[in-house]
């Protein structure tokens, strides 16, 4: 079976922060709890400097350090690849907020588990796309139902893919 | 192709181009007023007799006048200084203006130069703005792929032979006399210029500036004009949506002081209402507040800028709340809230019902208006109707009518000015001087035309704002998920500039200029994204109304979040004029405030 993942483009990315509002709105998930985020940092002097833009949700990686973390078993990963985490089961031990090396996984607080980026599974189910790359306006985040091959090229700083197989590529400046 | 005034002649008075010459004024046969005229095979002739003209003949004679062409005058101004003196000027290397320059050449007339407000929202905008359109006028882009567009327009919801009459109110009054802020008259039409020139006395300066040329409402001269009572006092304000005191740079001291004037009892301003969504900043004073719907709960045909090059008409309908499908009345998500138009209706009603003769509105409600404006649209030139307009949220033109071949189709049909006459027959209503019918620099400057720099020597960076992405102006505050991106604003500073002065990201900063020694406190970012001698500032931030702390209606304290306060407010620190305090830096030309001229200092909080 295909598995999912994600382009994102950051030659396309202009940091507007929109599908970051747009998986808030489709989840509703609790203040700060951000199931994803937009990196945004600069480098250079002046006249020199460059910004870059990074927007970032959970990789549903092929061997995914959350799901080994995990004592209570909450996180599973299912046949298309998405990795999620049962709220009936998680227990709010954090481990997997520590085991990720992407700092996919965030505390809900509201409830003191942990939860994260589902792919909008409920959208897939209904032959949608998630709410982040249906509505980013440049095109920077791309979903895609048959991801292939490994990550290849990645932002400065990105811990090794090696680690977990994310399903994630970037397109980079050159 | 477009015609400019290039071979246009100008008449030379008193050293400067005063008007294009006219054919009367030149002797030639025949002629007119209002026919100009251009120098062709040695002499003066109709401008719409031949088919070519000199472009530069120099100063030429005719009629006894001294006369230059419209572009003959540009090449001098623009040959006033040597490329190594305007490189001084605007910081910008020669090196870069050169290749700039033959970069745009090549680009032909897919090269375009344009502006927003960065470059001309300052004192000196208006010259500023007509020296890079003139770029374009020398490129030959104007209505070419690529080049400047004046925008694809839409369609009228009012137009002769319409299905409904929408903009003629039976027994309405048309607005009369001069503005407040006397925007499009002429100083020289007052009272006060008649008395000081018939008492012997030089008429300049005006008491406050006069914008004979400005289309917009200057905004910021409101609270100042009411507070001078300046050309006359004020009875009533009706302010809808409007956050001055936030929204306009160095505006809240005088705003205050007459909102405390009524306080006190002294009635500079004796009533204000407010429609408003929130309780912003100015509407938090207001005598009556009537609550308006969001964007979410309205219908409205959307105007859209020159940047769409196709023809279209955005529609608004209400996606929440409930329509009544008898007969349109609209219920949004609070009960008090009213559409704007709705508010207007039934005031219109409430004053037939206690007048008679007040004629009453012609339509019911909000969709009663709308709707008939929206079928007026719909229909205009063979269009769709409104079920189809309703059903895509708008009409539009299709995306493959953008383009003519190598032209835009929706294109700009005058004549292009180098020189404006409109401007050179003007006077500044301060100094008295004549404006200038060409794009110049001048120095920032104050209501007397003398430069601000010399009077904020003490005062080493420059002030900006700017709008980050993810916020509007004044009312995103009251998202929290905006909020949550970041939570508050900071002075953005150089390495450079930092550390001189101690400081690093995270550190309580005050931000303080010349006419606001007590500032603004904040936190400072030290970032190379900002040029060094430059501080900047978002502008969202910084509030102090917008129910960030608790009202009180009818005795019971209402809810407020305080994290709408966070940040700071760059405005409450620029320029106030030192002509006229109680008035932010302005371009008396077009009218705008000035939002970048503020020299300030950031000082580390302890
Ligand atoms: S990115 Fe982190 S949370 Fe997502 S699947 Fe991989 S390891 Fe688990
Ligand atoms: S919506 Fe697209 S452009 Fe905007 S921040 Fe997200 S990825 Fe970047």
């Amino acid at each position: 079976m295909p598995k999912v993942g994600w382009i994102i483009d950051l030659t396309k990315c202009i940091g507007c922060h929109a599908c970051y509002v747009a998986c808030k709105a489709e989840n509703r998930t609790p203040l700060r709890t951000d199931w994803r985020t937009v990196i945004m940092r600069e480098s250079g002097t002046f006249p020199a400097v460059k910004r870059e833009f990074i927007s970032l949700s959970c990789h549903h990686c092929d061997q995914p350090a959350c799901l080994k973390s995990c004592p209570t078993g909450a996180i599973t990963k299912r046949a298309d690849g998405v990795v999620l985490i049962d709220q009936s089961k998680c227990n709010g031990c954090r481990y997997c907020t520590f085991a990720c090396p992407y700092g996919a996984p965030r505390i809900d607080t509201d409830t003191g588990k942990v939860s994260k980026c589902t792919m909008c599974v409920h959208r897939l189910d209904a032959g949608l796309i998630p709410a982040c790359a249906a509505t980013c306006l440049t095109g920077a985040i791309t979903f895609v139902p048959d991801f292939t091959g490994t990550t290849g090229a990645r932002p400065a700083d990105m811990h090794d893919p090696a680690l977990t197989k994310p399903n994630i590529k970037f397109v980079m400046p050159s | 192709m477009n015609v400019t005034d290039a071979t246009l002649l100008v008449k030379i008075e008193g050293g400067r181009p005063a008007a294009f010459l006219r054919a009367s004024e030149a002797g030639i046969v025949g002629g007119t007023n209002t026919e100009f005229v251009v120098w062709s095979g040695g002499a003066a002739v109709k401008f719409n007799t031949v088919d070519t003209a000199d472009l530069l003949p120099g100063a030429v004679t005719v009629n006894g006048i001294t006369c230059k062409t419209a572009f003959q005058l540009y090449v001098e101004r623009v040959r006033e200084k040597t490329l190594a003196e305007w490189s001084a000027i605007c910081g910008v290397p020669v090196a870069t203006i050169q290749k700039l320059g033959n970069e745009l050449a090549a680009a032909g007339r897919k090269g375009c130069v344009t502006m927003y407000r960065g470059s001309v929202q300052h004192t000196n905008g208006t010259y500023t703005g007509m020296a890079i359109l003139s770029l374009n006028t020398l490129m030959g882009n104007y209505n070419w792929k690529g080049g400047l567009s004046f925008g694809g327009g839409g369609w009228s919801t009012s137009y002769s032979g319409a299905p409904y009459s929408q903009n003629t109110v039976p027994g309405g009054v048309t607005e009369s006399g001069v503005q407040l802020t006397r925007v499009k008259s002429k100083y020289e039409i007052s009272t006060e210029y008649a008395n000081k020139v018939a008492a012997g006395q030089n008429p300049y300066p005006a008491r406050r500036p006069w914008f004979p040329l400005a289309g917009h409402y200057n905004y910021q001269e409101i609270f100042p004009s009411i507070e001078d009572e300046y050309p006359y006092p004020v009875k009533a304000l009706i302010l809808y949506w409007h956050g001055m005191p936030y929204a306009a740079p160095s505006a809240r001291a005088t705003f205050e002081r007459v909102m405390n004037a009524r306080v006190n009892g002294d009635y500079k301003l004796p009533l204000v209402v407010a429609i408003d969504i929130a309780m912003g900043e100015a509407t938090a004073w207001a005598d009556y507040v009537l609550p308006d719907t969001t964007y979410f709960e309205r219908w409205s045909v959307v105007g859209l800028t020159p940047t769409t090059i196709n023809k279209a008409s955005p529609v608004r309908q209400p996606v929440v709340g409930t329509v009544n499908p008898a007969n349109g009345d609209y219920v949004g998500v609070l009960p008090q809230a009213r559409i704007m138009e709705d508010i207007f209706i039934g005031l219109g009603n409430a004053m037939h019902a206690i007048d008679p003769s007040v004629p009453k509105p012609p339509w019911r409600n909000a969709w009663d208006y709308w709707g008939k404006a929206i079928a007026n649209l719909a229909a205009q030139s063979g269009g769709p109707g409104t079920e189809a307009v309703l059903a895509r949220g708008g009409r539009f033109e299709d995306h493959t009518e953008a383009y003519d071949g190598a032209r835009l189709r929706h294109r700009f049909g005058g004549r292009i000015y180098f020189f404006s006459e409109k401007l050179a027959t003007k006077h500044h209503p301060m100094t008295g001087e004549w404006f200038d019918g060409l794009p110049k620099y001048e120095p920032i400057c104050d209501l007397l035309g003398r430069p601000v720099a010399e009077q904020d020597q003490g005062f080493p960076l420059e002030l900006i704002s700017y709008k980050m992405s993810w916020h509007s102006q004044m009312h995103t505050c009251r998202y929290p998920w905006l909020m949550s991106i970041q939570a508050e604003n900071f002075m953005e500073m150089n390495p450079v500039d930092a550390t001189a002065r101690g400081l690093r990201t995270g550190d309580r900063a005050r931000l303080v200029s010349a006419s606001a020694p007590e500032g603004v406190e904040g936190l400072v970012r030290v970032t190379s994204t900002v040029a060094p001698g430059v501080v900047a500032v978002s502008h969202h931030f910084g509030h102090w109304e917008m129910s960030s702390r608790p009202g009180r209606v009818n005795g019971v304290q209402t809810a407020f979040d305080a994290s709408r306060r966070a940040g700071v407010n760059a405005n409450l620190v620029m320029r106030a004029d030192p002509v006229l305090p109680n008035v932010t830096l302005q371009d008396v030309v077009g009218g705008s405030s000035s939002f970048y001229d503020t020299r300030v200092e950031v000082e580390k909080v302890a």
